[in-house]
C-alpha cells in the first residue's frame, strides 16, 4: 500500500520534537545518564580527586560487611514497620472528619500545616524541643517528671525521629484519603444502614474496602517517602546519631560521598537504595493495574 | 469543473480498511448528505476531506486543486463539529473572528466581519458574550458563524444536529437549509438521521462498511434504490422484505399470492430464489393482490398508525394504515399495487 | 452527607477533643518558634516554653544582617523563581506534545519520563554532583535551576500530561482549520485553559523547591540558600536558640503565608491527582 506521507505528520513530528527537546534534554542529562553512570562508579573505589580503579563487587561487599550500613537497613526496617500507623491514622482521622467531626474544616486545614514547612525546619523546631535542655523537658520537670533525652539516647532518638515524621507527613495523608472517601458511593452505605449495620460495621465492611486503591496508594506514598525524603530530618534533628540510632541508607550515601570522601562506596550504597525504590514501584505498578481492571 | 472530487480515495488503519474506494464528484453549491450506519466511515471520509485524517491513498480535490497532502488550513474548508468545539476562554466575537485574527487582521477588520456574519445567524446580542453562558442552539450557531467568517469553499458538517434536543433539532435543520439558501456554498453533511438526510440533501451519499453504496437524489433513492440496502436504510419506517420465488419470467409467488410484474425489464428464472420488498406506506391500497394479516401491536399515532402483525408463514410485516383505526388481535386484508414492489436478488442487488 | 445518625453524631464531640490536641499540636511548633524567636536569649534560658515576657524583634535583626539571612533569602527567591517559571514553561511544552500531537515512540518517552519519578536524588547523587562540575553548573544559581527543574520535571510533566489530555480533541482541530500552527494551538488555546492547571503546579513546584535542602547543598557551595542556612544556622549559633528561632521563622513564614492563602487550591489539586492515581 503506497501510503501518503502529508506534510501534516512531518510538521507534527518536528514540532513535537521541538517541544519536547528541552525536558527530555534536561532529564537525560541529570537524571538517566547519571543513573547509568552511578551503576558503573559503584565497580570503582573512586574518591573526589577523580582517581578511579575498577574493583567489581569489592563495594557490594564491603556494604553488606559494614556495620554502619547493616544499623542503616536495621533503622530502616524499624521505620517501615511503622508505616501501617502512618497509614491508618490519618485514614481514620479523614473519616472522621468525612462524617462531620465538630470542627472538621478546621482540623483538616490546621494537619496538612507541617507538610508545608521543610523537613530542615521541621528538623530544627523539634531540636531545640526534644533536646535534653530542650523545651520539652523544662516542661516535663515543672510538672514533675524527670526529662529523658529523647534525641542523645538510642532508644528513644529512633522513635523521636519516627515520631516527628509521623508528625510531619500525616496531614498530606488525611488530604488524599477525604479525596478519596468522596469516591465512595453514598447509597450502597445508606443501603447498609437500612440493613442494620452500626457505625463500625459500615466502617468495617463498606468504606474500608472501597477505599483500599487508596489505601494502597497512601501507602506506597508514604513508603518512598520514608526512604527519600526524611534527609533534612535527619541532617537537622540527629545529624544521624546517637552513633547511627537514626542512620538511614539515604542519609550515609550523603555521608560517605561527601564527608567521608568515598563516592564509589557511596554509588553501590545508592544502588541498593534504587533496588528498594524499584521494590516499591514494583510493587506500586502491580497494584495499579490490578485496580484498573476493578 | 467540480468544486470537491474524490478520486479512488482509500484509508487503513494499521491493518483494518475503513473506506474501500470511494469515487465521488460534488458540484459547487450542493448539498450533499452522507449517510449510513455507525462505522460506515461517514465521519472518516469527511475529516479527511477536512485533512485532520491523512489519506492511505486516492486524491482529494477542491476547486480542482489536489489538496490531498495540505494542512487543514490551506484547503479552503470550514468545519462545524458535534460538540461545536467553541473555545471556552474567548468570547463569542474571538471565536468567531480566531480564524481571522491568525491570519493576521486587525482587530477593527475582523470584528467588522464577525458582525455581519452575526447578524445573519441572528446571535449579533450575543458577541460578548462567552460560550458558558449560550444555551445549547445559541452555541451551534456560534459554531456556524465561526465557519461562515472564512468563507470557505466547501462548509463540512459533522453531526452537528446530534446534542440539541428533538425540537430544536428541528428548527436548527430549518436554518441551515435556510443558510444555505442564502449562502449557496457547497456544503457537505454527515449524519446517521436519515430525515436529517432527506430533508436537507440536494443529493444524498449512502455509505456502509467504507463504500458508497449509492449517490442520488432523495427522491430517487427513495423510488428508485439500487440494492437493498438503500431500499432499507431510506425512509421511515423501513420497507418490508418478504421472500418471494420466480413463477415465471415476470411473475414471483409470495406469501401464497401470484403478483405479476408488468413494468420488469429483465427475465426471470423459474424457481429463483428472490427478495419482495414493499414499504409500509404502500401497503394501502384499495384494490390489487390482497395479503391477509394477523394484528400483533398497534402504535396509534392519531393521523396515521403503524400495524405490526404476522403472516399466515409467520413472517413479520409492517403496515401504515392511515384512513382505518385498527385495533390488535384482528385479521385483516392488505391490498397493494404491484407498482410498489421492489425486487432483489440474492446479493440483495435491484432487479428491475 | 447523610451517614451517621443523630446519635452516632452526638458521640463523635468525643473524637473532637483527641482530635483537637493533635491540631493544637499541629500549630504549636510555629507559635514555639515565634515566640523565642522574640525572646532574648536571656529569657529563653531562664524559661523555655513559656510566653514571651518582653518581645523585641532583635533576633529578626541579627538574623537578618549578622546571620547573612538576607543572603540566603535573596539566594532562595532567586532560585525558587527561575526554577518554578523554567518548570512550567518546559512542562507545559511536553505535556502539550506528549497529550495532543501524534509521533512515533511517543508511549515510550511518557513512559521514561514516568520512570525517571522513580530516580531519586540520593541514588544519583554521586554522579550528578561530577555531572554538575563537569557542565560547570557548580556554585552557580543557574545550576541550581537547571538541577531543581531537572529533579521536579516528572511530576509537572506528568500532571500537565494529563490536563491537556482531558482537554477535548475538538477544540485543537478547529484551532487548526481556523489557521493555526501547532504553536499557535497550544499559546492561544492550550495555554490560556491551562490556567488552573499551571497556578497548582506552580504552588506546589515552589513548596518543593523553597524546602529543599539536598539539592542546594550539592550544588550552591559558597552561597546559601536558606534552608542550607538554617541547617548552618544550628551548627554556629547552638546555643542561641531564639536567633535560631528567628531563622526559622524567616525562612518558614513565605510558605505558611502562601499556603494560608492559597489553601483551597492546594487542596484541590491534590485531590484530583489522588483520585486519578
Amino acid at each position: 500500500m503506497n501510503e501518503i506521507k502529508p506534510k501534516n505528520s512531518r510538521v507534527e513530528r518536528r514540532f513535537a520534537v521541538f517541544f519536547l527537546a528541552p525536558a527530555l534534554l534536561l532529564l537525560i542529562t541529570f537524571r538517566l545518564i547519571p543513573l547509568g553512570w552511578g551503576f558503573l562508579m559503584s565497580f570503582t573505589d573512586a574518591d573526589n580527586t577523580g582517581q578511579a580503579n575498577w574493583v567489581g563487587a569489592a563495594n557490594y561487599i564491603k556494604a553488606i560487611e559494614d556495620p554502619t550500613f547493616q544499623d542503616s537497613i536495621v533503622n530502616t526496617l524499624l521505620l517501615l514497620a511503622t508505616m501501617p500507623i502512618m497509614v491508618m491514622l490519618p485514614m481514620l482521622l479523614a473519616i472522621l472528619i468525612h462524617q462531620g467531626v465538630p470542627g472538621g474544616r478546621f482540623f483538616r486545614a490546621v494537619y496538612f500545616l507541617p507538610a508545608v514547612l521543610s523537613s530542615v525546619i521541621v528538623g530544627a523546631i523539634f531540636n531545640i524541643v526534644l533536646r535534653y535542655d530542650g523545651s520539652l523537658n523544662s516542661f516535663l520537670d515543672s510538672i514533675g517528671i524527670d526529662g529523658v533525652d529523647w534525641l542523645g539516647s538510642s532508644n528513644t532518638a529512633l522513635i523521636s525521629l519516627i515520631a516527628v515524621q509521623l508528625w510531619s507527613t500525616f496531614g498530606m495523608s488525611v488530604l488524599i484519603f477525604m479525596a478519596g472517601l468522596t469516591t465512595v458511593p453514598d447509597d450502597i452505605i445508606e443501603a447498609a444502614r437500612i440493613d442494620g449495620a452500626r457505625f463500625w460495621q459500615r466502617l468495617y465492611f463498606i468504606v474500608i474496602p472501597s477505599l483500599k486503591p487508596i489505601i494502597e496508594f497512601v501507602a506506597v506514598v508514604t513508603t518512598v517517602g520514608l526512604l527519600t525524603n526524611m534527609f533534612g530530618l535527619i541532617y537537622v534533628l540527629t545529624g544521624g546519631g546517637p552513633g547511627t540510632a537514626t542512620t538511614m541508607p539515604e542519609f550515609l550515601i550523603w555521608l560517605e560521598q561527601g564527608k567521608l570522601n568515598r563516592p564509589g562506596y557511596a554509588a553501590a550504597l545508592s544502588m541498593f537504595l534504587f533496588l528498594m525504590m524499584a521494590g516499591v514501584a514494583y510493587a506500586q505498578v502491580r497494584i495499579m493495574s490490578r485496580n484498573a481492571k476493578v | 469543473m467540480s468544486n470537491l472530487a474524490l478520486e479512488n480515495v482509500h484509508k487503513s488503519f494499521g491493518s483494518v480498511d475503513v473506506i474501500k474506494g470511494v469515487d465521488l464528484e460534488i458540484s459547487p453549491g450542493e448539498f450533499v448528505v452522507f449517510v449510513g450506519p455507525s462505522g460506515c466511515g461517514k465521519s472518516t471520509l469527511l475529516r479527511m476531506i477536512a485533512g485532520l485524517e491523512d489519506v492511505s491513498s486516492g486524491t482529494i480535490s477542491i476547486a480542482d486543486k489536489d489538496v490531498t497532502s495540505l494542512e487543514p488550513y490551506d484547503r479552503g474548508i470550514a468545519m462545524v463539529f458535534q460538540s461545536y468545539a467553541l473555545y471556552p476562554h474567548m468570547t463569542v466575537a474571538e471565536n468567531m473572528g480566531f480564524a481571522l485574527r491568525l491570519a493576521g487582521k486587525s482587530k477593527a477588520e475582523w470584528r467588522l466581519i464577525v458582525e455581519d456574519a452575526a447578524k445573519i445567524l441572528q446571535i449579533d446580542a450575543l458577541l460578548d458574550r462567552k460560550p458558558a453562558e449560550l444555551s445549547g442552539g445559541q452555541r451551534q450557531r456560534v459554531a456556524i458563524g465561526r465557519a461562515i467568517v472564512r468563507k470557505p469553499e466547501v462548509f463540512l458538517f459533522d453531526e452537528p444536529l446530534s446534542n440539541l434536543d428533538a425540537e430544536l433539532r428541528v428548527q436548527t435543520r430549518i436554518e441551515i437549509a435556510r443558510l444555505h439558501q442564502t449562502l449557496d456554498t457547497t456544503m457537505i453533511y454527515v449524519t446517521h438521521d436519515q430525515t436529517e438526510a432527506m430533508t436537507l440533501a440536494d443529493r444524498i451519499v449512502v455509505l456502509r462498511g467504507g463504500k458508497i453504496e449509492q449517490v442520488g437524489k432523495p427522491t430517487d433513492l427513495y423510488d428508485d434504490p439500487d440494492n437493498a440496502f438503500v431500499a432499507g436504510f431510506i425512509g421511515s419506517p423501513a420497507m418490508n422484505f418478504l421472500a418471494c420465488e420466480a413463477v415465471n419470467a415476470n411473475t414471483v409467488r409470495v406469501e401464497g399470492l401470484e403478483v405479476k410484474l408488468p413494468s420488469l425489464k429483465i427475465a426471470l428464472n423459474l424457481g429463483q430464489k428472490l427478495r419482495l420488498g414493499i414499504r409500509p406506506e404502500h401497503l394501502n391500497g384499495t384494490k390489487g393482490p390482497s395479503l391477509k394479516i394477523k394484528m400483533d401491536v398497534v402504535e396509534q399515532l392519531g393521523a396515521t398508525a403503524f400495524v405490526h402483525g404476522k403472516m399466515e408463514s409467520g413472517t413479520p410485516i409492517l403496515v401504515e394504515a392511515r384512513a382505518s383505526r385498527p385495533k390488535a388481535g384482528e385479521l385483516i386484508d392488505v391490498p397493494f399495487a404491484p407498482e410498489y414492489i421492489y425486487l432483489f436478488d440474492g446479493d440483495g442487488q435491484r432487479i428491475r | 452527607m447523610a451517614i451517621s445518625g443523630k446519635r452516632e453524631r452526638r458521640s463523635m464531640w468525643f473524637a473532637s477533643v483527641p482530635m483537637g490536641l493533635l491540631a493544637l499540636s499541629c500549630i504549636y511548633p510555629l507559635y514555639f518558634a515565634l515566640n523565642n524567636a522574640l525572646k532574648d536569649n536571656r529569657g529563653y534560658i531562664l524559661d523555655r516554653f513559656g510566653m514571651v515576657t518582653d518581645p523585641s524583634f532583635e533576633n529578626f535583626v541579627t538574623a537578618w544582617s549578622r546571620a547573612r539571612f538576607s543572603e540566603y533569602f535573596l539566594n532562595s527567591v532567586i532560585t525558587t523563581g527561575g526554577a518554578v517559571a523554567t518548570l512550567l514553561l518546559v512542562s507545559s511544552m511536553a505535556g502539550f506534545a506528549l497529550a495532543v500531537l501524534r509521533f512515533p515512540f511517543r508511549r515510550t518517552v511518557f513512559v521514561l519520563i514516568l520512570a525517571s519519578l522513580m530516580i531519586p536524588v540520593q541514588v544519583i547523587l554521586v554522579p550528578f554532583y561530577q555531572t554538575i562540575i563537569a557542565t560547570g553548573l557548580l556554585n552557580t544559581r543557574i545550576g541550581l535551576i537547571i538541577s531543581y527543574t531537572a529533579f521536579f520535571l516528572p511530576f509537572s510533566i506528568y500532571l500537565m500530561t494529563a490536563f491537556y489530555a482531558g482537554i477535548p480533541r475538538d477544540l485543537t482541530e478547529a484551532a487548526r482549520i481556523d489557521g493555526a500552527r501547532f504553536l499557535q494551538v497550544w499559546w492561544y488555546v492550550m495555554l490560556p485553559m491551562g490556567k488552573p492547571a499551571l497556578l497548582t503546579l506552580g504552588i506546589l513546584n515552589t513548596l518543593y523547591c523553597w524546602n529543599d535542602v539536598l539539592i542546594s547543598l550539592l550544588v550552591l557551595q559558597n552561597e546559601r540558600t536558606l534552608m542550607v542556612g538554617i541547617t548552618a544556622l544550628r551548627g554556629e549559633y547552638t546555643t542561641n536558640v531564639p536567633l535560631l528561632a528567628a531563622g526559622i521563622v524567616l525562612a518558614a513564614a513565605p510558605i505558611v503565608v502562601i499556603y494560608l492563602v492559597f489553601q483551597r487550591r492546594i487542596v484541590a489539586g491534590i485531590a484530583a491527582g489522588a483520585v486519578k492515581g
